[in-house]
């Protein structure tokens, strides 16, 4: 699969919404409240950024998961999908793990109540099991099986 | 998160600006899109894009800044926090470095699933193993 398919199935997910701080494909980065800032380099080489419009304004442009900082907020998204209720500042539950071969999945830790000791005991659950060779794959993944 | 993780995440060896990363500073709020120069100049002039005042209203500027010692990363930022575990697995050289919620704290892993280092977030998780890095 290659990145622009796995960016055109985040996208298409419900859960799906750009983020600040993240990179499209374009190399255009998402700032702030949603404008996007494009970087390049002038004919000299020299880095330059410009601001162009907001990123709602460029419906065509898809994420590139191999930059970490996109990488970081796709986690949040899953985090949103699967944990609606967390409250502000809560610590998340869900994150990434991998098999012994060395492949991704996603997983959450969740609470189990037992009946005869009240108190609350903590286990590891898969939400997508690893058998994904990148990250973002199992992340992708796991908002597309999101409730 | 507090201003003191953020301080013991740049005092780091290993720390540095990456694009995508946020800083806040007592002015205001910028989310930094850095590129740092390479060559004779060898300054830390990094490219920043100013689009939110400390209102969070936006501005639309484009400047070239360098950081400064208020500039702060927002640890609470996904995307900075994704920025931050970049880091942490280049300085230990192990792509298979991660974190994980255990009980009442979070752990980070080697790639041999053993924990090295560990805090009440998984900002401090990161940051611990970042000063634990060779």
């Amino acid at each position: 699969m290659t990145a622009h398919d796995l960016a055109r199935r985040a996208v298409a997910c419900p859960g799906w919404r750009w983020m600040p701080g993240m990179l499209t494909l374009e190399h255009g980065r998402v700032c702030g409240s949603g404008f996007l800032v494009i970087e390049g380099t002038d004919e000299l080489g020299r880095p330059f950024v410009d601001c162009a419009d907001a990123i709602d304004h460029w419906p065509a442009c898809l994420p590139d998961f191999t930059d970490v900082a996109t990488f970081g907020a796709l986690v949040e998204l899953v985090r949103e999908a699967y944990e609606p209720r967390r409250a502000p500042g809560a610590c998340p539950m869900v994150c990434t793990y991998q098999s012994r071969d060395k492949k991704w999945g996603v997983g959450a830790q969740i609470y189990v109540r037992r009946l005869r000791n009240l108190q609350a005991q903590a286990s590891f659950r898969a939400l997508v099991l690893p058998t994904y060779e990148t990250e973002a794959a199992a992340l992708v993944a796991a908002l597309e099986a999101a409730p | 998160m507090s201003i003191e993780i953020a301080r013991r995440a740049v005092a780091c060896k290993h720390w540095r600006w990456a694009p995508g990363m946020l800083s806040r500073c007592s002015t205001d709020t910028r989310r930094a899109v850095y590129r740092w120069l390479v060559g004779l100049d060898t300054r830390h002039y990094g490219l920043v894009c100013v689009v939110q005042d400390k209102h969070g209203r936006p501005c639309r500027n484009v400047a070239t800044l360098q950081p400064g010692p208020d500039d702060l990363p927002d640890l609470d930022d996904p995307a900075t926090l994704g920025c931050l575990l970049a880091l942490v697995r280049e300085a230990w050289v192990d792509p298979w470095v991660r974190v994980e919620p255990m009980s009442r704290e979070w752990r980070t892993l080697h790639s041999k699933a053993a924990p090295f280092c560990a805090g009440p977030t998984e900002a401090h998780a990161l940051v611990a193993a970042l000063e634990a890095a060779p």
